[in-house]
């Protein structure tokens, strides 16, 4: 081998052993972060404070996206489903597309984007700024006072924003379908009060978006938290965060439709 | 013969490849006001960080209050660290707490004191730096100098028996310096604190330490009494207590000289 085969060798070698180190590291900070999930509840009102930070400040962009989804499958939804003469299920498609697949995706890609950004971005200037190195010198572990109560809001308010964008969206199906089509409100309220499943199809759902809640939070804070404590740094963390949460949220959304609804 | 406060034996510390402090011997006594000099980048701050075991030596052995650093896991290190404040360079201030929420935030972690007594501590440590009547402020809203008196009223909430500054003087008015410095003498002597400072400003370190380190290459050049650094012929302390351009320690960064890069004479 010659000299050059042997310096690609040894640069490919020191790459691989970097993506070991940094993902040795990251499976480090999740199963921390994930064991220390429920000492959150030990101080209440970090975490509302966080609840408040993470959840009640993405709820406007939720609420509106989730309407405007709920049009378009409403809409959507009736073309398609006028061809076969069965407009009538309109109701059931909307919900069962919402409640399954769209409210927990689409809220968990809005949330890495929203509330997914501020966390990396806080705490990854918290580090640029020492105020992270400060909490250790006081003999407090940041990871423990900081990013846990930040971890747990993620976890708890992403299902309810998925719930609320599923719920918000059907308002926007019904409005599109019976209010300006003419489907019958009958047809579209008992269509979907017999063929959605609340323990297989919302309680799914719910599942579902509690993942996500796991991934977007921990991905959000594990940037911060392995940021360079730069201001490009945690530009490019931040960037980071939302890439890798929406793959993360998509991937794990395919496995997860695959285990729960795989026949 | 009692132990000393902190002890270094024979550090080394660096980063990658690149060594910052080697070898490093000191130690610091109980009640002793130790300040720690020596040009940018020689390797002060690392000391302090080192002390709070924020960062871990690559050799050697480090002591403080009779423990080994380097055997402490993190749950004995953070108990070390309930013993020490320690007043970051930068002030390193909570931006989202209000000036008066930051000097308190230690004392509601560590503490069940009422809230009221949490009050009263914070507006004296805040009144001890001259800031007690800017407690509402966001520290957004405070000079360079303020956030840093406040960094150390902060760093003081607990009455910590170890004290690390980094520059506390930097960007502080010629009151406020003097007033900072009294602060950290009668501090040291009054409460039997032990302070490290690191610091660039010369006379006011000769003025309150009761011995200064001079660090520099990544080791301990001189080590003595102000009086000693004062009367000392080491070139090396002269160039630093005289702040001469010309002497061992070099302005200029090492590297190709300035003429070679505009091509005007041969590397």
């Amino acid at each position: 081998m010659g000299r050059f085969g042997m310096l690609g060798l040894r640069s490919l070698g020191a790459w691989v052993i970097a993506q070991l180190t940094q993902l040795g590291m990251l499976a480090g900070f999740y199963a921390r972060l994930s064991m220390l999930f429920w000492s959150a509840f030990t101080r209440p009102r970090l975490l509302l404070a966080q609840l408040h930070f993470v959840g009640n400040r993405s709820l406007a962009i939720t609420l509106v996206s989730g309407l405007f989804v709920g049009f378009v499958l409403g809409l959507q939804g009736y073309y398609t489903l006028n061809r076969y003469g069965s407009e009538e299920a309109l109701g059931l498609l909307v919900a069962l597309s919402l409640v399954r697949e769209l409210g927990p995706v689409v809220a968990a890609l809005l949330f890495a984007g929203r509330a997914g950004t501020s966390l990396t971005a806080e705490v990854g200037l918290m580090k640029a700024g020492e105020q992270l190195d400060a909490i250790s010198m006081m003999g407090i572990d940041p990871l423990r006072r900081i990013l846990v109560p930040r971890f747990a809001a993620s976890l708890i308010a992403m299902p309810l924003l998925a719930a609320l964008f599923s719920a918000v969206g059907i308002g926007g199906g019904y409005v599109v379908g019976v209010v300006l089509i003419g489907v019958d409100s009958g047809a579209f309220w008992a269509q979907m009060q017999s063929g959605v499943d609340v323990v297989h199809d919302v309680g799914s759902g719910v599942l579902k978006s509690v993942v996500f809640g796991w991934i977007c939070g921990a991905t959000a804070l594990a940037m911060g938290w392995l940021a360079r404590p730069t201001p490009e740094g945690v530009s490019q963390a931040t960037t980071r965060a939302v890439v890798a949460s929406s793959l993360t949220v998509l991937g794990a959304d395919f496995l997860l439709t695959a285990l729960l609804f795989g026949q | 013969m009692t132990e000393p406060l902190i002890s270094f034996n024979d550090v080394d510390f660096g980063y990658g490849q690149r060594t910052i402090l080697q070898a490093l011997c000191f130690s610091v006594e109980q009640g002793e006001l130790l300040a720690i000099m020596g040009g940018s980048g020689s390797g002060k701050t690392t000391i302090l960080r080192l002390i709070g075991g924020l960062v871990r030596q690559q050799r050697g052995s480090i002591r403080v209050r009779s423990q080994a650093m380097e055997s402490l896991n993190e749950v004995a290190l953070r108990a070390l660290r309930r013993h020490m404040g320690m007043l970051f360079q930068a002030g390193a201030l909570f931006t989202d707490l209000s000036v008066f929420e930051n000097v308190a935030f230690p004392l509601r972690e560590h503490t069940r004191l009422p809230e009221r007594m949490i009050r009263d501590l914070v507006l004296m440590k805040l009144h001890a730096v001259g800031l007690h009547a800017v407690g509402e402020r966001m520290p957004s809203e405070l000079s360079g100098g303020m956030a840093r008196r406040v960094a150390l009223a902060r760093a003081i909430a607990l009455d910590p028996p170890i004290l690390m500054c980094d520059e506390p003087f930097a960007g502080l008015d010629p009151i406020s310096l003097g007033t900072v410095a009294g602060l950290l003498r009668r501090l040291t002597k009054s409460l039997g604190l032990t302070t490290l400072l690191v610091t660039h400003d010369v006379e006011e370190s000769l003025a309150i330490a009761d011995r200064i380190i001079l660090v520099g290459h990544g080791r301990i050049m001189a080590v003595g009494t102000p009086q000693a650094m004062r009367e000392s012929s080491d070139p090396f302390v002269r160039q630093f207590i005289d702040g001469t351009e010309h002497g061992p320690v070099p302005f200029h960064a090492p590297g190709p000289k300035l003429g070679a890069l505009l091509g005007l004479e041969r590397p």
